[in-house]
């Protein structure tokens, strides 16, 4: 099942699948294939991901979740997989809404 | 480890100065393709004068990683030499005394997890630190805009010059970038870095290679042995996009 477009859903309440979505969306682009195609049980290196498109991608999450600086690398690129990463993210995500 | 190569330790590094000429080819002219001067397979310039300093960064079996050259700006310079056109009116003059330039910087290294990453931040502190401590206030240099983001994440304070325009491998944008102990400690702090990041190796008493001498350090300070190069990764199933991770002008 494809991904729905994350750009369509409010960052405020975003869940973790929604973020998975995001990334699946994010890498199938740089790398030219589909969200699909993109395993969400594997990590982000398995993908070749060079450090610049590392920190394009971080920036542009931080964006699209209202989160400048927000987000520090490791959460995303030590993870295990993009799914445990995506749950770390809501988890942050959620924390920070809850502050505010 | 980040080896600071300049006019007094010149003569240590003799062999590895060409691998970094080698390397620049590799980057700049094979990967990027640029038409850049190559001699003996070598990528050399102007700008690589006795006056130029070098950060080298090396892997496990003693190759180049990452390179970034730097240079006092008062008597010449690669962005007024040949970006001048990009630059806005009224700026500070580069031949203040308290400028540098940064050039061809470049990472061959792949990896995006920790170890990889802190070794990208220390090849970028190193620059600033070596500034700072020569009493220099501010690096200009000129970056494809692709590059901005790196090097914001890493933690430098960069007052873009104009607009991005293109320079005939993409577009570009002049900058100047603050150098100053408050950038440097942030960096550091971010990052986890040694003070500081690189090494200066004058002289090898007992060893036999600067890298010998580096690994005694390494042995002495653990900060400094986590920016050993970690071990190659393992290869990959799924297809990599061939790009230098970072190439500066």
């Amino acid at each position: 099942m494809t991904p729905p477009d994350p750009s369509t859903l409010d960052p405020s309440s975003v869940t973790a699948a929604q973020i998975e979505a995001w990334f699946r969306r994010h890498i199938a682009a740089l790398i030219g294939t589909t969200p699909d195609a993109v395993d969400g049980g594997a990590d982000f290196e398995s993908f070749g991901i060079d450090s610049l498109q590392a920190v394009d991608m971080i920036v542009a999450l931080e964006k699209w979740l209202g989160m400048p600086d927000d987000l520090p690398m490791e959460m995303l690129f030590e993870a295990p997989s993009i799914s445990d990463a995506a749950r770390s993210v809501a988890e942050a995500r959620a924390r920070r809404t809850a502050r505010s | 480890m980040f080896h600071l190569i300049t006019d007094h330790n010149r003569a240590l590094y003799r062999g590895e100065l060409e691998r970094l000429h080698r390397a620049r080819k590799a980057v700049f002219v094979d990967e990027l393709g640029w038409g850049l001067r190559v001699r003996d397979g070598m990528e050399y310039d102007e700008y690589d004068d006795a006056r130029a300093m070098h950060i080298i960064g090396f892997d496990t079996a003693g190759d180049v990683a990452m390179g970034i050259r730097v240079r006092p700006a008062d008597d010449r310079s690669m962005l007024v030499d040949h970006f001048a056109h990009h630059l806005p009116a009224g700026l500070r003059p580069f031949d203040d005394g308290r400028t540098w330039e940064v050039s061809r910087g470049f990472c061959r290294e792949r990896g995006i997890r920790k170890p990889h990453l802190m070794r990208k931040a220390a090849c970028m502190i190193a620059p600033l630190e070596i500034a700072l401590e020569a009493g220099v206030d501010r690096y200009v240099g000129f970056t494809d805009v692709r590059m901005l983001n790196l090097y914001y994440h890493i933690g430098w304070k960069l007052n873009l010059l104009g607009d991005p325009m293109p320079y005939g491998e993409g577009d570009g944008v002049a900058y100047e970038a603050e150098v100053s102990a408050q950038v440097v400690r942030q960096i550091r702090q971010t990052w986890g870095l040694p003070t500081p990041a690189h090494i200066r190796i004058d002289t090898l008493d007992d060893t036999k290679t600067v890298h010998e001498a580096a690994a005694r350090i390494a042995e002495a300070d653990p900060l400094q042995h986590q920016l050993l190069a970690p071990p190659p990764a393992a290869p990959r199933p799924m297809a990599v996009l061939r790009r230098p991770q970072m190439g500066v002008v």
